[in-house]
């Protein structure tokens, strides 16, 4: 029997080094923009149901937001990018 | 840009375009954060090194200890592999949309000369100026893409003092008030030529730069409001136009691009266009002598993060002097505020 099964528990495994944070950083500022467009793209398909009461995929890639609406993109979009960027600099933040 | 040349980007490329020109807000708190640790590690700015890689070599030791600094930093690296990029994804989604406009609007008065065999300088080729990437050329639409989407969505959005407005202040400060034939040197996609021409409606306006790709763009520019400039591809320091041909011979933010000993020559060529009595007004990003040293480091800093190889060198020149050595009299060089932004340099070609 292997002498110490726990240890499969949590095997010891090279992972990420100190030198790769940089490269971290750039992926977790990419997953950021990935879950914007999600989230952008779920508030513009609310406002295009709200509309019509059904889904129109090409409408909403085509919706071009009015002033209310990228405002609120907008807005919104600040407040993601804050909670992502904050904790990546060490800044506690009470959201 | 005439609307029909603005792009209706779909869902996806809108909103990365947008995340990218929301970004300088989401990154407001982490920024402030800095800006504290500046505050307390520079209480002096005039304590710091004369030498500017000294400078930077104690500011990234003394920041390198701050977090918030060390991620400012690869956000902002991200910002500047990244802009380039999700602008050109943006456009590929709507490519088949405005393809014909952009086609249609390289027909008209606007003309463009290409020199496919130009030796493009070693200053410029191969550099991916702003980090953009693949540089000026690489995309068959790039000057689209630079000044529909980079320039229009995203650095207007935010650039202190509005980069159209800058643009007509410094067109109207010619001394002037009418000009047959204009010269815009380092004219890219035509955002200045633009303010030229609104400035002088009958003025013929030729222009150059070096990059075919952005001059096929103020073509389509030009077309799209009827104007009829004439494009080339060639260096500004080294037009092949006739001399004394010119009334009034401008650039607006190239100098930054370009090293010092071609800026030189650049002036030269600018008094050698210009007829007798003609004017010559060169614009361009602020001068480190106007600054104290930490703004000094900020700049040099943002150039070097932000591809801009000659800025420093660029920078550190007193413009004046150069006028008036290429033979301009009446030289005056003057920083806008609030920002010392942009400096402008005139003077005129003796009668
Ligand atoms: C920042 S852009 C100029 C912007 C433009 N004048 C405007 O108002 O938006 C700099 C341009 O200068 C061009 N350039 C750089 N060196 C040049 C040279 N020696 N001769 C002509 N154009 C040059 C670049 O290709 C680029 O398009």
């Amino acid at each position: 029997m292997n002498a110490d099964p726990k240890s499969y528990n949590k095997p010891d495994r090279n992972m990420l080094l100190e030198s790769d944070v940089d490269s971290l950083a750039q992926a977790v500022v990419t997953l950021t923009q990935e879950l914007w467009v999600l989230a952008d793209r779920q508030l513009v398909t609310e406002a295009v149901l709200a509309k019509h009461g059904i889904d129109l995929a090409e409408e909403v890639d085509l919706h071009q937001p009015d002033e209310d609406l990228q405002a609120k993109l907008d807005d919104r979009s600040r407040a993601i990018m804050k909670r992502v960027f904050n904790s990546l600099a060490g800044i506690s933040s009470d959201e | 840009m005439s609307e029909e040349l603005h792009a209706r980007l779909r869902q996806r490329g809108r909103a990365s375009v947008d995340f990218l020109a929301n970004m300088g807000f989401g990154m407001s708190d982490m920024r402030n954060s800095v800006e504290e640790e500046i505050k307390r590690i520079v209480p002096d700015p005039d304590a710091l090194p004369d030498d500017l890689d000294q400078r930077d070599a104690r500011m990234q030791q003394s920041l390198g200890a701050s977090t918030a600094y060390r991620a400012s930093q690869a956000v902002g690296e991200w910002m500047a592999t990244h802009h380039g990029l999700t602008a050109k994804h943006a456009f590929e989604e709507v490519r088949d949309e405005i393809e014909p406009v952009l086609k249609k609007f390289e027909e008209g008065g606007s003309t463009v000369e290409a020199s496919p065999d130009m030796e493009a300088p070693a200053y410029w080729d191969g550099v991916d100026f702003h980090r953009t990437a693949g540089g000026w050329e690489e995309h068959e639409y790039q000057g689209y893409i630079h000044a529909d989407i980079v320039h229009t969505r995203l650095v207007a959005k935010s650039f202190p003092g509005g980069i159209w407005s800058q643009r007509l202040m410094v067109a109207g400060l010619a001394p002037k008030d009418h000009y047959d034939k204009i010269i815009d040197l380092g004219c890219s996609t035509g955002h200045f030529t633009r303010a030229l021409q609104e400035t002088y409606p009958d003025a013929e306006i030729t222009g150059v730069d070096l990059s075919l790709k952005t001059i096929q763009q103020a073509q389509r520019l030009g077309n799209a409001n009827g104007w009829s400039w004439k494009l080339y591809q060639r260096p500004a320091e080294d037009t092949g136009f006739e001399a004394e041909s010119f009334d009034l011979a401008g650039s607006y933010i190239l100098l930054h691009e370009i090293p010092a000993h071609t800026i030189k020559q650049l002036f030269k060529e600018a008094f050698r266009l210009l007829k007798p009595g003609g004017d010559m007004i060169m614009s361009d990003v602020t001068r480190y002598s106007d600054l104290d040293k930490l703004a000094v480091w900020r700049a040099d800093a943002g150039a070097k993060y932000g591809g801009e190889p000659h800025w420093r060198e660029s920078a550190s020149l007193d413009l004046a002097e150069i006028a008036r050595e290429a033979g301009f009299v009446d030289v005056t060089a003057q920083s806008y505020p609030p920002f010392n932004y942009p400096h402008v340099v005139q003077g005129r070609k003796p009668a």
